[in-house]
């Protein structure tokens, strides 16, 4: 994960606020509102390295 | 030892951006998902959206409690999961609770303090923009 977790940190998130977005091969192979399609997505794209998933937050997350 | 994450800076459209302390984690259910956890030192527990849940394979079918946030009280699913946090040769795995929350407010996986600030000594630098993680 170390790979895509690098690119993650590296790369401009901001046209994906609100969406989950997937990471394998150092680029983002899938992103969407619903997370069920891109983890279905991601899977399919990236069949050698499991993809690194998370969503970009529109706003600070405070819950709880 | 101590293991060392810096903070995700996403900038907005408005020209503002948000620095999270957000950590790499990998999550163990039916399915194994590699994730950004985000460290919320203010929540009580681990929660986790219930359509992430779903696709993580947890058991969501327990009794509902009511859980209570910023905006309020909603129906949650307490269970739990096995996690791991790695950084080059530290690997830590172990099971947390997690609260599921059951409404449609989709959000990032949050670490709370039970399981997880328990386990590590958490410091946070806002200033250099990084999160410390000393294991117990």
């Amino acid at each position: 994960m170390d790979k895509s977790y690098n690119f993650y940190l590296k790369v401009n998130l901001n046209s994906y606020m609100g969406e989950w977005v997937a990471i394998c091969n150092q680029k983002i192979v899938s992103h969407g509102k619903n997370i069920k399609k891109v983890f279905e997505e991601s899977k399919i794209k990236c069949s050698k390295e499991r993809p690194l998933i998370t969503k970009v937050p529109e706003k600070e997350t405070m819950i709880f | 030892m101590t293991i060392t994450f810096r903070y995700k800076t996403i900038k907005r459209p408005d020209g503002t951006s948000v620095k999270t302390p957000s950590i790499p984690i990998t999550l163990f259910g039916k399915e194994v998902i590699d994730t950004i956890g985000l460290l919320d030192s203010g929540a009580d527990i681990s929660a986790l959206s219930k359509e992430f849940a779903e696709v993580l394979g947890l058991n969501i079918t327990g009794e509902k409690t009511p859980a209570f946030g910023i905006g309020g009280k909603v129906d949650a699913v307490d269970t739990s999961m096995k996690i791991c946090i790695a950084k080059g040769h530290e690997k830590y795995n172990f099971i947390i609770p997690v609260k599921v929350i059951l409404d449609d407010y989709d959000f990032p996986v949050i670490l709370g303090r039970t399981g997880i600030f328990d386990r590590f000594i958490i410091s946070f630098n806002q200033q250099q923009e990084k999160v410390y993680l000393k294991k117990i």
